[in-house]
């Protein structure tokens, strides 16, 4: 189906992760995907911090799993679509599949990795239906460049700050021309003056808008590594929980993504057809 | 309130307390079940995983983490990896399954060696015991490895019988597609035969089918899947044909079963035999220590034989009994036919050996020179025994053998010789009329009196023969208590000279010389004699090998259009002992068929082949394909009887050797151990007691 990058354009302001973490067990849980969700960082991500406990995250430090493991089988032509799940952790069974960053000691030796990451993300897209991955903001990064051209969808994430939107959409990065665009505001805050339909009236984007918004449950749950209870504790809740509107916006970004990538979501969503 | 009562209403709160909670907790189960929250959990542990496979998942997580851990382990790398490639050979794991069997067999071998060793530990220590364990070590460890990774071979083998080629048999009667057939098997059998289904599915259906199908051909754990692979592969390539018993696939698939039958009831039959025999084998080398310990307890004067030299050379030869038995044993209930493939190890002590400028020069002046007979002989003897190495190898072997074995035997003489003469010097001088155990007094008494001897002895080293007598004499007299007693100072000098000629007789004899120089001779035949013995192997497996081109043959001849050079093409690419002529005769073939196949003769001389290539040369001009082989069926069929035939007369064979040199170790022990020491004993002192009944 397609592989989805999350980008932004200024770092740490937006909630890259986060909004990534959000949608991905989202789909993992309503969805009837196989979904993988994967990073790009040198350093370690708020990803495995988030879906891993520190029982598994102290049992990384060889990198018998995620993407160094398959950079290895990469460069060593090795590489299968089926042998991708055998290094990744599972997070939600059969729907959603983490795949770990690096553990190399510096960045120039895991920066060398731009050379076979088309083709890891190539396999990766032949067992899984849906790859979310994480990418490094800004566009003065090999890496990102590469797995920006070969992702059918972009995510762009921007946030309520008014010279960020400035900067993005005077002048429009190059690669977001002919790729399918999603713009996503993170830490999203209804009440201001710089709501959606605002944002729109000012900026007139071509790609769709949808939002992420702050709740106070979900950073906590991202705090406490119970991103995945916290789901499925508001996954039926009603319309008057203080969650509900951080749920539904997450739900129209899901739809949002999968209609982006050209699927029928009616196909794929647990209620069925 | 005592302790009593406290207890008492704790329990009693506590059971009304539980009965309570229980309560409640239905209460709210059946509510959440009503309002539907409880699918909505149940939704939950399915995709988080549920708490039941929790402790597989834990035992399976930590078989992985020990892999690695124990990979950075230098000696248990080495180890480890060995497991691994047999099971490697075997099956078609993925990468975590094939961790998991190989540590679950290590922490088998590894975990009953560690017990049994230290079982034996407690019993007792002392060095020759100590090295005892590590030879009972070393043989416990190989028997596990092998039994286990035995079992996991004729599990395969019994898969591929009860599921395997029925499900494919199956299948194939309702799809009539080989390769639907065998991706449905796949699918339904059980796991390691399923892997090797999907396997061969692949071959098929890859987009270069026939250097997959060579591939796999050297993967491949035994010729049942090989045939299996090829069978499938030209019935899918050429389309299956009805012959006069139906399918020409399923009846060839008939013939493939039950020749697995077959090898199945021999390895059944032959576990059965050999299963107790390794085993009984050992077990002497536990006992060693035991009965010795009885025996001195009970008869004082065995202690002195078993101290003695002559109980060293027992000890040795009881070990020795074991370790050779042990090794036949195991040779004996190899069942690795048609599986050879040469090895060629990265580093081999070989290789670094002959780099040295003397043992390459003594190794070159070994060999026979070029061109002479003896050369021809030995290499094509090599050849044949599929040894895989070349000619230098074979002769350093021979030299390192024999160096070993007639150094190792100098240098046991030695040691015996220098036990001998501190048991002179050191230990206590004895009454021979006396019997039984010396009580404490006595013991200090006869220890003064060798401690006494042996400072004359020292002494007296230097001596020549003529004056020795008077300088001992002269000695004692120094000793101010024999001095005045006439009757001890003879007695003592006549003890001390007897002493000095048995430590003057102990030196290297001639027919120790002797026998160390036959050991060696033992040595430096034994590689050659292991060839010979591996060439009748591998007879065996040349028969085999020449029953699977029959397979293919018989199938190709049923194919029309098919030319005798695609029937080679199909027989070199299945073949594996007689690869190399069948390649060279394939390069021969655009220059005359009838040549090339003369010198595929001459370059493979083996019967059963020769006959089979006469036919082809008759099928190349004079007659079709079919007709030269019309006689297949008979000759199969008369083959498959003779290797039930050579099956039976093996395994009698093999069962009464097994049994025979299964006891020997027991035997051996019984007898040097016990037996021969007790008539011993009751000579020499019956003979000291004659001496004493002369004397009054």
């Amino acid at each position: 189906m397609g592989q989805v990058a999350f980008w932004s354009n200024r770092h740490g302001q937006s909630g890259n992760s986060s909004n990534l973490i959000a949608v991905a067990t989202l789909i993992g849980m309503e969805y009837l995907t196989k979904t993988l969700v994967s990073h790009t960082h040198w350093s370690m991500s708020s990803l495995e911090s988030t879906f891993l406990n520190e029982k598994d995250l102290d049992s990384s430090e060889y990198s018998s799993l995620g993407i160094d493991a398959l950079e290895r089988l990469a460069r060593s032509n090795r590489l299968a679509p089926k042998i991708v799940k055998d290094y990744t952790d599972t997070v939600l069974r059969d729907r959603l599949e983490l795949l770990r960053g690096t553990v190399k000691p510096n960045e120039e030796m895991f920066s060398m990795i731009h050379e076979v990451i088309g083709s890891i993300f190539d396999a990766a897209k032949n067992y899984y239906n849906l790859t979310l991955i994480d990418v490094s903001s800004g566009m003065r990064n090999k890496l990102t460049n590469s797995v920006l051209t070969t992702s059918d969808v972009i995510v762009v994430n921007l946030n309520q700050n008014k010279a960020v939107l400035d900067e993005f959409f005077t002048d429009e990065p190059e690669f977001l021309k002919e790729k399918k665009v999603v713009i996503v505001l993170g830490q999203y805050d209804r009440h201001s003056k710089y709501s959606v339909s605002n944002i729109k009236r000012m900026y007139k984007p071509k790609a769709p808008i949808y939002t992420v918004p702050h709740c106070t449950g979900y950073m906590d749950a991202l705090n406490d590594k119970s991103v995945v209870q916290f789901f499925f504790r508001n996954k039926n809740i009603g319309i008057q929980h203080e969650n509900h509107f951080f749920l539904s916006e997450v739900r129209k970004l899901a739809k949002g993504i999968f209609e982006a990538a050209g699927v029928d979501t009616k196909i794929y969503s647990e209620q069925g057809a | 309130m005592d302790l009593k009562a406290i207890a008492v209403s704790i329990l009693l709160t506590s059971v009304v307390l539980s009965i309570v909670l229980y309560i409640v907790m239905k209460i709210i189960s059946r509510r959440s079940e009503r309002d539907g929250s409880q699918e909505h959990y149940k939704s939950y542990e399915m995709l988080t995983g549920n708490k039941k496979s929790n402790r597989k998942q834990m035992i399976h997580r930590f078989m992985q983490d020990s892999y690695i851990a124990y990979n950075k382990v230098p000696f248990l790398r080495n180890y480890i990896q060995k497991i691994r490639k047999r099971l490697q050979a075997i099956h078609s794991y993925d990468e975590f399954t094939m961790r998991r069997e190989t540590m679950r067999i290590v922490f088998y071998t590894l975990g009953t060696i560690a017990a049994v060793v230290l079982v034996l530990l407690l019993m007792n220590h002392d060095f020759t015991f100590i090295f005892m364990l590590f030879l009972a070590a070393i043989v416990v460890n190989g028997m596990l490895i092998d039994t286990l990774v035995h079992k996991v071979d004729d599990r395969l083998l019994i898969q591929l019988r009860d599921q395997l080629f029925k499900d494919v048999r199956h299948h194939y009667h309702q799809h009539g597609s080989v390769e639907e057939a065998l991706r449905q098997a796949s699918e339904s059998s059980s796991y390691e035969a399923a892997l090797h289904a999907k396997k061969i599915h692949e071959v098929l259906v890859s987009v270069n089918p026939e250097e997959s199908l060579t591939v796999y051909y050297e993967q491949a754990p035994n010729r049942f899947l090989k045939a299996f692979a090829g069978m499938s592969f030209l019935i899918k390539e050429f389309g299956d044909k009805t012959i006069k018993d139906g399918s020409l696939y399923l009846s060839n698939l008939n013939k493939l079963a039950s020749e697995v039958n077959l090898e199945i009831l021999k390895r059944t039959r032959l576990n059965y035999l050999f299963k107790g025999l390794t085993v009984i084998a050992v077990t002497p080398i536990i006992f060693t220590k035991p009965i010795e310990l009885w025996a001195s307890q009970q008869f004082p004067a065995m202690e002195a034989f078993y101290s003695s030299k002559l109980g060293f050379i027992t000890k040795i030869v009881v070990f020795a009994s074991v370790l050779l038995s042990y090794i036949l044993l195991k040779k004996m209930q190899d069942q690795q036919e048609g599986t050879y493939v040469a090895k060629t190890k990265k580093r081999s002590w070989e290789k670094l050996l002959l780099k040295s400028k003397i043992v390459s020069w003594i190794v070159d002046r070994l060999e026979p020179a070029k061109r002479t007979a003896q050369h021809f002989k030995i290499s094509k003897l090599i050849k044949d025994a599929n040894a895989g190495y070349p000619m230098e190898w074979h002769y350093l072997h021979r030299f390192v053998l024999t160096i070993i074995l007639s150094i190792g035997l100098v240098f046991s003489f030695v040691l015996m010789h220098h036990i001998a003469i501190k048991d002179v010097l050191e230990s206590p001088t004895q009454n021979n009329s006396m019997f039984g155990r010396m009580s404490e007094e006595e013991l200090r008494e006869a220890k003064s009196i060798t401690d006494f001897d042996s400072t004359i002895i020292k002494h007296m080293k230097e001596v020549k023969d003529n004056n020795l007598q008077d300088r001992v004499v002269q000695m004692i007299k120094q000793d101010p208590e024999v001095a005045t007693n006439d009757t001890l100072l003879n007695a003592s000098t006549e003890r001390i000279l007897a002493k000095m000629d048995r430590i003057n007789s102990e030196y290297m004899k001639w027919w120790e010389i002797l026998i160390c120089l036959l050991m060696g001779w033992v040595g430096y035949q034994l590689p050659y004699w292991v060839l010979l013995f591996q060439k009748r192997m591998r007879a065996m497996d040349m028969q085999n090998e020449v029953d699977q081109f029959h397979t293919i043959i018989a199938m190709l001849s049923e194919i029309d259009r098919v030319s005798v050079e695609v029937i080679l093409e199909w027989m070199e690419r299945f073949a594996s002992i007689f690869k190399a002529p069948l390649h060279k005769c394939l390069m021969n073939y655009e220059s005359g068929a009838e040549l090339a196949l003369e010198q595929l003769m001459i370059d493979a001389p083996f019967a059963p082949l020769v006959r089979t290539i006469e036919k082809l040369q008759l099928a190349v001009e004079k007659i079709p394909v079919k007709q030269a082989f019309d006689d297949l069926e008979t000759e199969r069929n008369y083959y498959f009887e003779q290797r039930k035939q050579d099956y039976e007369e093996m395994i009698n064979a093999k069962a009464g050797w097994g049994r025979m040199i299964g006891f020997t170790p027991m035997y051996m022990i019984i007898f040097l151990y016990l037996v021969f020491p007790f008539v011993f004993m009751a000579f020499t002192q019956m003979s000291t007691y004659y001496e004493l009944m002369q004397k009054l």
